[in-house]
């Protein structure tokens, strides 16, 4: 019982939360000095038929009008109209909608690729802890956490791609082109920064719950060493392991962002680098509140897991 | 070793010299062989801790290094970083140009050395902005309780909400080019991406001093200087800071290390300081645009990015093995 008040008022939180998010983003859309209706007609600019594209946008109405249509039209899924010449007044939705599976799959990919690589090493290190092998792999993990992936991206670009030409450096997600030698080099440089981190966070987390005294104890009635890590240790990691959720979603957050640019994978991070440069303001907002909103479920699940797992945290 | 020296001896010894009037403080690897008769502060024993790390001695050197090529570039550089040679578009490395040119034949090493000033402000100003408002909140927030507690903390639940990277996206997207009509040479646009990193980078770190502030609060020494009448804002100044100081250092400097990298990807998208200023975000990506045929365009900024970011991540972690050693991951 205690679990459904706690998830239903996590519930009303988020709620709450998304509503104040699209807000902001409407009042900084507002509060910009930039003016689309001018940016469009550039040099063309004549005053009926800029007050007349005014009049489509709704932008001669009341902010609080304009404020409610934009909820209004949220509600009913419609993130605004593209500001940019060649797409004007196409729904946002309709060209973002194509790169929202793209960036989900590449994100998924690399995330799988990191999980399976980097708790394991980070198991290893921490079971044979200050030995070689644990020096030698953290050594390895920490240069691929901290060597940032937009440096990493382009380095590997010229020396694999264009020195070597081993892989292509770009098609993924390309109509028609859904390769597997196309996904390699994208899939397994998003993956390096979170396999580091994996790694480095695992060993920590195992090495603390090795340290507890129930661990001790298991280890003194003569439990096999290998039910120990498996059976005990292991199920302990899990809940600390929920505690690095957030950054991990801010990673692949930005990682998409470059991944995606790097590459010309025409995922939603590519799109809106592509309408920063077209100035469709539109659609930078529409991701701002997609992101957000995607931030938000997330923290609002792993509320609710940390929930389930650990009792206390429902008081 | 330091430790393994009988106290006795090194004890006799720095009497030996306050008596002969060596009372000045002592050299800095002279007081690490006198640790034992030292009062041990944690100040102390962090620091003495921090210079044994070598990566992290080795990070900080590189980041002072590349400070002081930022500050004093009109003296390192060897051509202007702005002025475009139409007779070497595309150069690769040469005596003259040491790191090749670019699309429009702009010497790379000059645009190096002043493009490593706009991650450095930004990052450096951008995280001690944040960092004392980071601090401020959470410990208000913190140490007072009860409504500003809960006031404070559902701000910050709505600004954790925001990836920071998606809104230093969006306000530099719809404010940047405002910025860059009052600001002389890109000048506006560094301030507002100051002030953008400033305000987006402190939501985790008031949480983190929340925290501390929550269980230092209910400590007897806190207890004790309430009851020798210190008022709040005393014990918050005198009594909490000084005891969370190291910590927030740690967390400030791994706040470095993410705006560098946010500053540098918001670059790499055209959004920080425009054309033809130098910025090394920028570079890498126009050197990709030509990766087919100059490898330098990408190297040299790509590799300078990777060290500066090295250095940081080494000096933070070496900051944290001092500061808290049981943290060591």
């Amino acid at each position: 019982m205690a679990l459904l008040t706690f998830t239903v008022r996590r519930f009303l939180a988020m709620i709450l939360i998304l509503w104040i998010v699209l807000t902001i983003v409407f009042a900084m859309a507002r509060l910009s000095p930039y003016d689309p209706i001018a940016q469009i007609m550039q040099q063309h600019y004549q005053v009926a038929q800029a007050a007349q594209i005014r009049h489509e946008f709704g932008l001669d109405q009341p902010m609080w009008k304009q404020y409610l249509n934009y909820v209004g039209g949220l509600l009913h899924g419609d993130l605004g109209k593209s500001e940019s010449q060649q797409t004007l007044g196409q729904p946002v939705w309709s060209l973002l909608q194509h790169g929202v599976p793209v960036t989900m799959k590449l994100g998924f990919y690399a995330l799988v690729l990191s999980l399976v690589v980097g708790l394991p090493v980070g198991l290893l290190s921490a079971i044979k802890q200050n030995s070689f092998v644990d020096h030698g792999s953290q050594a390895i993990m920490m240069v691929l956490y901290a060597v940032p992936v937009f440096v990493l991206v382009p380095l590997a670009q010229v020396v694999i791609g264009v020195q070597l030409r081993w892989l292509p450096v770009t098609g993924w997600g390309a109509p028609g082109v859904l390769g597997f030698k196309e996904a390699i080099l994208p899939v397994t440089l998003y993956a390096a920064g979170l396999t580091g981190y994996f790694a480095k966070s695992y060993r920590s987390f195992l090495l603390e719950v090795l340290s507890q005294d129930y661990i001790r104890t298991a280890r003194a009635k003569g439990l096999k060493a290998r039910i120990i890590l498996y059976i005990h240790a292991v199920k302990n990691t899990l809940v600390p392991l929920a505690s690095i959720v957030g950054p991990v979603v801010a990673y692949l957050i930005t990682g998409a962002f470059v991944i995606e640019t790097f590459f010309g994978i025409p995922g939603i991070g590519y799109i809106t680098v592509e309408s920063i440069f077209n100035s469709d303001y539109s659609v930078i907002e529409a991701t701002t509140l997609l992101l957000a909103a995607f931030v938000v479920l997330v923290n609002f699940l792993t509320d609710v897991v940390y929930a389930l797992v650990d009792p206390r945290v429902r008081l | 070793m330091a430790q393994d020296r009988l106290p006795s001896r090194s004890l006799s010894h720095s009497e030996a010299e306050i008596e002969l009037g060596a009372a000045e403080p002592l050299a800095a690897d002279e007081a690490d062989s006198f640790a034992s008769t030292q009062i041990s502060s944690p100040t102390r024993d962090a620091w003495r801790r921090f210079r044994r790390n070598k990566a992290a001695i080795i990070g900080l050197t590189v980041i002072v290094l590349m400070m002081i090529m930022a500050v004093f570039a009109p003296f390192m550089h060897t051509s202007d970083p702005t002025v475009p040679d139409p007779n070497v578009i595309n150069g690769g490395p040469s005596p003259i140009h040491w790191f090749g040119t670019d699309y429009v034949g702009r010497d790379g090493y000059s645009r190096i050395v002043y493009g490593l000033r706009v991650p450095l402000i930004v990052g450096f100003i951008g995280t001690a902005i944040t960092v004392i408002i980071g601090t401020l909140v959470g410990l208000i927030a913190g140490y007072v309780g009860r409504t500003i507690d809960s006031l404070l903390s559902r701000f910050t639940d709505i600004m954790f909400a925001f990836p920071g990277f998606i809104l230093a996206l969006i306000v530099v997207s719809l404010f940047g080019a405002a910025a860059d009509s009052f600001g002389m040479g890109g000048a506006g646009r560094v301030l507002l991406l100051t002030v953008v990193f400033a305000a987006v980078g402190w939501p985790p770190l008031m949480r983190f001093v929340r925290s501390l502030a929550l269980t230092m609060k209910e400590q007897q020494f806190v207890e004790a200087a309430r009851t020798a009448g210190s008022r709040d804002w005393g014990i918050m100044r005198r009594h909490l800071l000084p005891n969370m100081w190291g910590l927030v250092l740690v967390q400030g400097a791994f706040i470095v290390v993410a705006t560098i990298s946010n500053e540098t990807i918001l670059s790499i998208f055209g959004l920080t300081v425009q054309q033809p200023n130098p910025d090394l975000g920028s570079m890498l990506f126009f050197g990709v645009q030509n990766i087919d045929n100059s490898y330098w365009q990408v190297v040299f900024p790509g590799v300078v990015l990777a060290i500066l970011i090295l250095a940081l991540t080494f000096l933070a972690d070496g900051i944290r093995d001092a500061v808290d050693p049981r943290a060591r991951g």
